[in-house]
């Protein structure tokens, strides 16, 4: 072998392994999916407030979110069938979104319930949660703008914690749009090109 | 490139679709034998044949299972393959500076 054979050696293990972990990327249908929720579960608490029809406060958000994590659990049971590998990068994501999740229904839910937390501060609470799992999942990916959006959701969280009042349900909803459903349709797209590619 | 001995390259590793299968399996934990044949580009019976081979150096790792009525292949590699596709890469790399 001499020094030519070597170096398309190398370059062709490098486009092998380049192609194996392009298939790591995630497709960003639960980031719209829980986007999606959230917004409709904001906007009908408000417009419920508004209109003064509070008696099934907070009904809107028990049936929302229990199909958000039905949705997410048959989709997590169909990706784990179809998926013919899987990465430990793969993996760190996985439980850094489960745990998130699981944290922001205990605040959502057992905070607001039990009085430990104002209903007003469950939305900035929440974006701090979010900002630490785009934080690390931008990390996880080697994608700077996924890191990036964690500032918006930090940004916000300061905002909505000063400025606390019937806004935050259109703050929160405008960050939801910005920066979790955007993005996620930006990651269906790069998926799907993926895919044909 | 004088005092490069050429047997320093694995044997083993070295062919095109066992350099493919290992260059797959370090980017991930493990994969399914349809994911490997996907990414390598080859046939079953190809596949399988070079898969055979690194299993027998003790380079992966094989589990069988079922999943439904679906035979499924899941393949890992071992410390040993690791180490081997770490070195084997080091050795290319010696090659082109000239060491």
């Amino acid at each position: 072998m001499d020094e030519k054979k070597a170096l398309e050696e190398l370059s062709y293990i490098k486009q092998v392994m380049h192609d194996s972990r392009r298939t790591i990327v995630d497709n960003g249908i639960s980031y719209i999916m829980w986007g999606v929720i959230i917004v409709l579960a904001l906007m009908s608490s408000y417009f419920m407030i508004v209109n003064n029809i509070e008696d099934n406060y907070g009904l809107n958000w028990i049936i929302l979110i229990a199909i958000g994590w039905i949705f997410s659990m048959v989709w997590a049971k169909k990706n784990r069938k179809r998926h013919k590998s899987s990465t430990f990068a793969g993996k760190i994501l996985a439980a850094v979104w489960f745990s998130s999740g699981i944290a922001m229904t205990i605040i959502g839910f057992i905070g607001t319930t039990s009085g430990g937390v104002k209903g007003v501060f469950v939305s900035p609470v929440i974006s701090v949660i979010l900002g630490i799992a785009y934080f690390v999942s931008g990390f996880v990916y080697g994608s700077k703008w996924i890191s990036m959006l964690s500032i918006g959701w930090w940004a916000g969280a300061t905002l909505m914690f000063y400025w606390p009042g019937m806004q935050v349900f259109w703050i929160m909803s405008l960050m939801m749009i910005f920066f979790q459903i955007i993005p996620g349709v930006y990651l269906y797209q790069q998926a799907k090109k993926e895919i044909v590619q | 490139m004088k005092n490069f001995d050429y047997h320093q390259l694995n044997d083993i590793i070295h062919s095109r679709i066992r350099l493919a299968i290992i260059s797959v399996l370090i980017t991930v934990d493990e994969a399914e034998f349809n994911f490997l044949k996907e990414k390598v580009k080859t046939t079953d019976g190809n596949l399988s044949v070079h898969l055979r081979k690194l299993e027998d150096a003790g380079y992966v790792d094989v589990k069988k299972e079922f999943v439904g009525r679906k035979p499924v292949s899941t393949y890992k590699l071992t410390e040993k393959g690791r180490k081997a596709f770490e070195i084997y890469v080091e050795n290319l790399e010696k090659l082109i500076k000239g060491k």
